[in-house]
């Protein structure tokens, strides 16, 4: 599954980062790589960007975007 | 020689703060060749060992990637220009994140201190912090620093002074994983050929980086080679770019992380959650949102009458209390110069041509430090960002983002300062798109326009209506406008939107001063020249006629005769008078001028300084024919509202996107807009009446 179908609270370890280029790029830098955990804190009032934490801090990404990053859930 | 010193770190680390409390007030802010970021560099207030020390203030970056313009610049600046050192600052309540970019710093073969800001936070905790830890594992000096509280300033500088003595040979933390053997292959070759710091250039080519491999002009042999050890990694890992980035951040966990003893959750970290738990509430976002972006409005723009008292906000009173000054000193300065028996083109050109103008524009100022202010805290409170994450995607279908929001509302009050504002979006395609539909927002200046011929020619309900529908143009306008351009002119580039949430922080009052400080210095220096200049054009088109003689009746002016040929263009729109045209020419100096024009023209007086006046100026305007209908004054009011904003506001469009190119584009395609727009209008609006 990929990140941005995860439940608000829901805790996931990431997979692989499936995109290409500078979203890549910019997803690894923000230290979302493989086995990095990651929080998935809430939903914007509009129902999109979505906010997730992780490596202690709090980032903001777009679903489009968060679709790239492929996820398992952790219990 | 000056030490040079460059400080480097991420967004949100304490950079600025740092840099401002270095320096103290000798900073000077200038642009990067060629780009749209901001260059500081200033003058330790001390001295080393009887040494000056230049500093450099790097835009805020996250890795060295050459993806954004600020990667680019910040390790251009290090590689080429090799500062003298490097202090490096690393956010200590966010150790993580920010230690991946320390990692790609210290392959690069200059000299590196980290300042580790933000130490107050964890003590205030009684988190405990084992410098010693992160020393071993880097390599490098770190001194444990608070920019805010100016603790540890003087330490970090000694300490970046002592090691700026000593040459550094980096050697890059990944070597020590299975990835090392390859690194330092290519590295050698690197070296050979007289390349420093070679481990970062070797892991930028192994993550494909094609615009450093371009720049090293390598002879065919290296070339070879370098690729030949780059395609077996390849071999080995498929994902080359993920494997260097994941091995940063375990070396990161592995080493570095247990620096902090008994780690915990922080109570700003707590207290940010439990804010955040409000302000983008599921429901209570929104409201909250709008609420604040109106209260700030407010103490810009606000001014409302209680039992018989008006009631200024700040950003009013300050602008009353400056358009009070003007005038005093224009008044005696006018005096002066009748005193000294000066010619009347000599009073005109400083009195009306050089001080109005320029005074004219100075009335601005108030409103926009105010705003400026209102935005600064806006940042450095963290808020911002949260009002990106509410808006980004309201805004996003026009090809903007949350972000526009804040300028956008700004341009109701003022097109100035709300072009200033739209600074604080990153992304430049949708920066240029903000401060393009900016000024479609009806600004207070043009509000006397609407009011003046809507009473002249409609009545009653129908005249509200016409105000309000001037209004929501403008808003259609700016929307029409993002989708066209963002399926036209972008569609390139598709940007990421991947924000930092920072946790909420006090705002530093004395980095606030500063802006604030700096805003007014490059005000005044645009104050002094750009305007200055136009304002004394403009004042000799219409102060003179064609044979340089100063006109007592303005219909004679350089100005007039321009606007006669003006005229011609507008006849489509019914408003084809030289009157008409001359009005929409003069609102450029500034809006409120096309109702004083009217009253020039009318021979009357300005209706905006005497109230009797009024009346009279708008029974001469229905009756003189300047309009041949009621629909004529509304496309005038159309055309005026989407075409180019006053000479000021222009003046921050083209300081804001640093591009002639693009200050044309906006220009030109803001005329054609209002143009088409008001024509479209006036067909559609006669062929309706026909109808009827």
């Amino acid at each position: 599954m990929t990140l941005e179908q995860l439940k608000i609270g829901q805790r996931c370890k990431v997979k692989k980062v499936l995109a290409q280029g500078m979203l890549k790029r910019k997803l690894l830098e923000m230290g979302i790589t493989p086995g990095a955990e990651i929080l998935f804190r809430k939903v914007a009032p509009l129902g999109d960007p979505i906010q997730i934490s992780l490596r202690g801090y709090e980032l903001s990404i777009r679903k489009v975007d968060a679709k790239n990053i492929s996820v398992e859930i952790i219990d | 020689m000056a030490l040079r010193m460059a400080i480097a770190g991420n967004p949100n680390s304490g950079k600025t703060t740092l840099f401002n409390a270095i320096t103290g007030s000798n900073a000077r802010v200038g642009n990067w060749p060629g780009v749209t970021v901001e260059k500081k560099e200033g003058i330790y207030k001390k001295k080393v060992s009887g040494q000056t020390i230049t500093l450099v203030d790097l835009p805020g970056i996250y890795s060295t990637s050459p993806y954004s313009p600020e990667g680019i610049i910040a390790r251009n600046y290090i590689l080429d220009e090799k500062p003298d050192i490097v202090i490096n600052i690393v956010d200590a309540t966010n150790l993580c994140r920010n230690l991946y970019l320390t990692t790609e710093l210290l392959e690069i073969d200059i000299p590196m201190v980290i300042a580790l800001n933000y130490i107050d936070v964890l003590e205030k905790d009684n988190v405990s912090f084992d410098v010693m830890v992160l020393e071993n594992a880097l390599g490098v000096k770190v001194i444990p620093i608070s920019a805010h509280k100016k603790k540890g300033l003087d330490e970090i500088m000694n300490a970046a002074y002592k090691a700026a003595a000593t040459k550094r040979q980096a050697r890059s933390v990944l070597r020590r994983f299975s990835l090392g053997d390859s690194i330092s292959k290519i590295s050698s070759i690197l070296r050979e050929l007289n390349i420093s710091s070679s481990d970062y250039i070797a892991i930028k080519l192994i993550e494909g980086d094609q615009l450093l491999l371009d720049s090293l002009n390598l002879n065919d042999d290296a070339k070879k080679n370098i690729l030949d050890a780059i395609n077996k990694i390849k071999k080995d890992h498929e994902d080359t770019e993920g494997l260097i980035a994941d091995l940063r951040y375990d070396f990161i966990t592995q080493n570095c992380q247990c620096a902090i003893k008994n780690s915990k959750k922080l109570k700003e970290t707590t207290k940010t959650e439990k804010i955040d738990k409000t302000l983008t509430h599921k429901i209570w976002g929104l409201p909250i949102f709008f609420l604040i972006m109106f209260l700030m409005f407010f103490l810009v723009f606000g001014e409302f009458e209680i039992a018989g008292i008006t009631v200024m906000m700040p950003g009013v009173l300050a602008a009353y209390g400056i358009e009070w000054v003007i005038a005093e000193i224009g008044e005696l300065l006018a005096r002066f110069l009748s005193f000294v028996n000066a010619s009347d083109w000599a009073i005109g050109l400083v009195v009306d041509g050089i001080y109005g103008g320029v005074g004219a524009v100075f009335g601005f100022l108030p409103y926009i430090l105010v705003m400026y202010l209102f935005i600064s805290i806006l940042e450095a409170t963290g808020y911002m960002a949260r009002a990106a994450f509410i808006m980004d995607r309201a805004f996003r279908k026009f090809g903007l983002s949350g972000k526009s929001f804040v300028p956008m509302l700004m341009g109701f009050g003022c097109s100035v300062p709300a072009v200033m504002g739209a600074r604080t979006l990153e992304n430049e395609n949708e920066r240029r798109l903000t401060i393009l539909v900016t000024p479609f927002m009806s600004c207070g200046a043009k509000l006397p326009i609407w009011t003046f011929l809507t009473a002249a020619f409609f009545e009653g309900i129908t005249a509200t209506l016409v105000i309000f529908s001037i209004y929501v143009l403008g808003i259609i306008m700016a929307v029409i406008t993002g989708v066209i351009f963002q399926k036209f002119v972008f569609k390139k580039q598709k940007t990421p939107f991947i924000m930092e949430m920072p946790p909420y922080r006090a705002p530093d009052v004395k980095t606030l001063l500063r802006i604030l400080f700096e805003k007014f210095k490059s005000f005044a220096k645009k104050a002094g020249t750009i305007i200055l200049v136009s304002s004394v054009i403009i004042w000799f088109l219409q102060s003179f006629s064609f044979s340089f003689k100063m006109v007592d009746n303005p219909n004679d002016s350089i100005m007039a005769k321009i606007g006669g040929i003006f005229a011609y263009i507008f006849k489509p729109m019914g408003f084809g008078t030289w009157q008409a045209a001359f009005a929409v020419l003069s609102g450029f100096v500034a809006k409120e001028v096309v109702v004083t024009t009217f009253g020039t023209l009318s021979g009357l007086g300005d209706p905006l300084e005497n109230e009797g006046l009024m009346e009279q100026v708008k029974a001469w305007i229905t009756s003189a024919g300047i309009f041949v209908s009621p629909l004529a004054a509304y496309c005038f009011m159309v055309f005026n509202l989407l075409a180019p904003p006053c000479l000021a506001a222009i003046g921050a469009i083209s300081q804001e996107v640093k591009s002639k190119k693009w200050t044309a584009v906006i220009l030109i395609y803001q005329l054609i807009l209002a143009y088409l727009i008001s024509l479209l209008i006036y067909g559609l609006g006669n062929l309706v009446m026909l109808i009827i």
